[in-house]
């Protein structure tokens, strides 16, 4: 017997760039999967993603298609996650190479996560981040994320006592 | 003539410098006020400054469980703390990221402090890592005491060089003596390279107070075993090296009587006490997944007054091999329905013609590592007697297909050896995969 067709779902970003992927692929964001299980007629109009720009979208859905078909976090596993309160630091393979990219998509790429609720991709995101910046000191950080220090001298008197804290053994 | 008019016109132009020089340093303060609000506005343009502050924050709470990866480094992460105003403000605002609190290296006792005070009312999660006898941290553990209440997680680990005079002791006694509303997790470890207890307490543990206690590891540590509350909520239970001469086998049926919600349970008990008082209990532990037991004996009178699922990952250190021990092996599975729950169903294509059978596999991996004394033959002939016995237990021929296979077995017994033989040649291992086909 031949495999049920996989359904077919539009999306537009917000730059008019349309993807058409197969329905699982796309449930993989809680919020389409919501917008798709209160929608109970069949629409061929495009669902709208405003937030999200046409390359963006592809590297998500680039993402999606890699992780299909594997467990989405339930509330159970939020609850257990929650008992223990540890966040796993680990990044796979296949994550860890698909997440190299220029600093811009890598923060475009975690709001796009965020707003489209793939918990799994936003904690990739944010894990890369946290990675580039252990064992850096404020001044590494600034540099790398073209940042400067800006704190008023209120704010340099208070850290400065942080640190003498710390020297004061 | 008075001096008085002189002083005053000669005083004329330095109140007016004054006043310039007041107006300088207004200037320049403005200046520099305004060069702080244009290094802001450059930094809201940095691709980072993108990120929501929660998407912030959730990448600081990332920063310090990778630091935490390096307990003697850990208040690495503050450094996100002391890049920006924006970074600060977000930090700072937060009491939840303060709640860690490692005490792993001298200089810590002051982050240490301040992480506690930056916490506000949030719960703390405390690693003492490497406790040594330094009195700093007596101090840091007097300052930690009142917020006992809100500690969510306990850990403790003695240095080698820690001593049994140091006053910490009484402390850490303390700790455990009072209630622990929000603890979930405690870990007490003694020094790894001493046989002596650090723990005595007369009263309750927690004064009996420890509803939300999910996880429990003693190694190398000793607490009252007579005084232990029900732990209703245990979920992970680790018992290793106590060389605790008051705990028992029946002390510990007795603990895990409450303690149903059971996942992970591993004991490994080098010097026990010989229990003459054993009880006839049996504890049902339904939601167990994994069980490591290296209890120098007590292996067949643990099991016989346990029930486990099938599908628990199970691991013994026996110090003999014999019949005893696979007849309370094949005793101890439980017939729960969590059984059934957690089988995996067969596919329609899989399953025999008969369509009126509801067909499932339980899979279990139970791994046995023995002394290498232990005729290879014997051990052939206890596990296809072991093998018989769970087929009549679990349904009877004709229902019930028993998919042991004992080359496969032995290959895997030949290649654990080897892997064995390099780190000690008494000892071998053998894992027994037992594929259970049942109707």
């Amino acid at each position: 017997m031949a495999a049920p067709a996989t359904q077919q779902i539009k999306i537009r970003c917000n730059d008019e760039k349309e993807f058409t992927v197969d329905r699982d692929v796309l449930e993989r964001s809680v919020l389409i999967k919501n917008m798709l299980e209160d929608v109970t007629e069949q629409q061929d109009a495009p669902i709208p993603l405003p937030n999200v720009s046409g390359p963006v979208m592809a590297k998500v859905l680039e993402y999606c298609t890699h992780h299909r078909g594997e467990p989405l976090p339930s509330a159970d596993t939020e609850q257990s996650q929650d008992e223990t309160r540890k966040r796993t630091t680990d990044i796979s393979e296949w994550d860890q190479k698909f997440i190299t990219v220029d600093q811009e998509m890598l923060f475009e790429i975690i709001l796009a996560a965020n707003y489209l609720d793939i918990k799994s991709l936003l904690d990739v995101g944010c894990k890369t981040v946290a990675n580039m910046i252990k064992g850096k000191t404020p001044e590494e950080i600034r540099k790398l994320f073209n940042i400067v220090n800006d704190f008023t001298p209120e704010e340099e008197a208070q850290i400065k006592k942080e640190n003498e804290w710390a020297e004061d053994r | 003539m008075s001096i008085s008019p002189i002083l005053a016109e000669e005083s004329y132009p330095q109140n007016s410098q004054n006043a310039e020089r007041q107006q300088i340093d207004s200037e320049i303060e403005s200046l520099y006020a305004r060069i702080r609000f244009l290094k802001s506005r450059r930094n809201q343009l940095a691709p980072v400054s993108q990120l929501p502050p929660e998407l912030l924050l959730r990448i600081f709470f990332f920063t310090q469980e990778l630091a935490l990866l390096c307990p003697k480094s850990y208040y690495e992460w503050l450094a996100v703390s002391r890049v920006s105003t924006h970074w600060r403000d977000v930090a700072l605002g937060t009491s939840a990221l303060w709640g860690g609190i490692v005490q792993a290296a001298e200089e810590h006792w002051l982050h240490a402090n301040l992480s506690v005070q930056r916490s506000g009312l949030w719960g703390l999660d405390v690693l003492f890592h490497d406790l040594n006898n330094n009195p700093k941290n007596v101090d840091f553990l007097l300052t930690l005491l009142p917020h006992t209440p809100r500690i969510r997680s306990l850990d403790i680990r003695l240095s080698a060089g820690w001593n049994r005079t140091f006053p910490g002791v009484e402390l850490i006694s303390d700790f455990l003596a009072r209630p622990a509303p929000c603890l979930e997790s405690l870990t007490l470890a003694g020094p790894s390279d001493r046989g002596v207890s650090f723990v005595g307490i007369s009263t309750p543990l927690f004064m009996g107070v420890a509803p939300q206690l999910h996880t429990l590891r003693l190694l190398r540590a000793q607490i009252d075993w007579d005084f232990i509350p029900p732990f209703t909520n245990l979920v992970n239970l680790q018992l290793q090296d106590s060389f605790d001469t008051r705990f028992s086998l029946s002390k510990l049926i007795l603990l895990l009587d409450y303690t149903t919600g059971l996942r992970t349970l591993s004991i490994d008990w080098s010097y026990r006490n010989v229990d003459t008082s054993r009880t006839d209990r049996l504890v049902h532990l339904p939601n167990l997944t994994s069980l490591d037991l290296r209890m120098q004996g007590d292996e067949v009178a643990f099991l016989e007054r346990v029930r486990i699922p099938l599908h628990a990952v199970q691991s013994y250190l026996l110090n003999d091999l014999n019949s005893s021990f696979f007849e309370a092996l094949g005793d101890c599975f439980s017939e729960s329905p969590l059984v059934a729950n957690q089988a995996e169903h067969i596919p329609d294509s899989e399953q025999v013609a008969n369509p009126h059978m509801i067909s499932f596999r339980v899979s279990s991996s139970i791994t046995v590592t023995y002394p290498s004394s232990v005729n290879q033959d014997d051990v052939v002939a206890l596990v296809q007697r072991f093998e018989a016995r769970m087929g009549k237990k679990w349904g009877g021929r004709p229902s019930y297909n028993m998919r042991y296979d004992i080359h496969q077995g032995m290959n895997t017994y030949e290649t654990k050896i080897d892997q064995w033989q390099a780190q000690d040649e008494t000892m071998k291992d053998v894992k027994i995969d037992v594929g259970l086909l049942s109707e």
